[in-house]
């Protein structure tokens, strides 16, 4: 992450941005809600940007110096593992659709599946608060601080958008 | 090592690198004890995370499934609808 925040090659977010956009694609397609997909894809980037300039104004309270580069290259690689869990949600609504059920098959790909989705939340955390600290320079208490502060505006966020009918779980 | 090439290494390997390790301040948590605990946990995550975060997540899942139970098969019905 401290090589990524150095980063200049808009190319890499481009290459992320796209498997966001086939994500969104395809998926509407799978769930037959084609329409939606640009308004999907569009409030995605929205949330992104949200977040971004969230914590990179956040940070600028406490250095002039921080700039916005190494927060949009962070934040955007810790995109990959929230990709990596709405593929394999998208390939196993396909290949082992819900509802699961009660059998011994159906519980022990439940615990598998909570493992994963464990495995990937811890590495997304990791990333998010290595992300914020090298670009940021801030101290680990005040980017959890800061976290805890995003979750507060962001939680009652995504429900709406749950109210809306636009996302169930919010790709962040 | 004459010491032109050294001068040349420290300049253009070391220096940089020194200022990479540099750039950030230690973190500090406030308490003593809670800084400690923090350096414990980065230092075994910095080199190879997963091998920490399976485990955890395995051990997570058994305890929610001790808790909930066979309602564990109902929360992952409803993440996977959640794509």
């Amino acid at each position: 992450m401290r090589r990524i925040s150095r980063e200049r090659d808009t190319a890499q977010l481009w290459i992320i941005f796209f498997f966001v956009f086939s994500y969104f694609l395809i998926a509407d397609k799978v769930r037959l809600s084609a329409d939606l997909f640009p308004l999907h894809f569009i409030v995605t980037m929205i949330n992104f940007i949200f977040t971004v300039y969230f914590f990179y104004f956040l940070a600028r309270l406490f250095s002039r110096e921080t700039s916005l580069m190494p927060f949009i290259f962070t934040l955007g690689y810790s995109l990959i593992p929230t990709l990596i869990w709405f593929f394999a949600n998208l390939i196993l609504f396909v290949i082992l659709p819900p509802p699961r059920t009660w059998s011994l098959p159906g519980t022990l790909f439940s615990v598998i599946y909570i493992i994963f989705s464990i495995s990937l939340l811890f590495w997304k955390l990791i990333l998010v608060y290595l992300g914020i600290r090298f670009s940021s320079k801030l101290s680990a208490l005040r980017i959890v601080y800061y976290l805890a502060l995003y979750l507060c505006i962001f939680l009652p966020y995504s429900f709406f958008l749950y109210l809306m009918a636009l996302f169930r779980i919010p790709f962040i | 090592m004459s010491i032109s090439s050294r001068k040349i290494f420290y300049q253009r390997q070391l220096s940089p690198k020194f200022q990479e390790i540099y750039d950030l301040k230690t973190s500090n948590l406030g308490h003593w004890w809670l800084t400690l605990v923090y350096k414990y946990i980065v230092s075994h995550l910095k080199a190879m995370p997963f091998i920490y975060i399976l485990p955890l997540s395995g051990v997570a899942a058994f305890l929610l499934y001790l808790i909930l139970g066979q309602l564990v098969v109902k929360l992952v019905t409803l993440l996977q609808h959640g794509f």
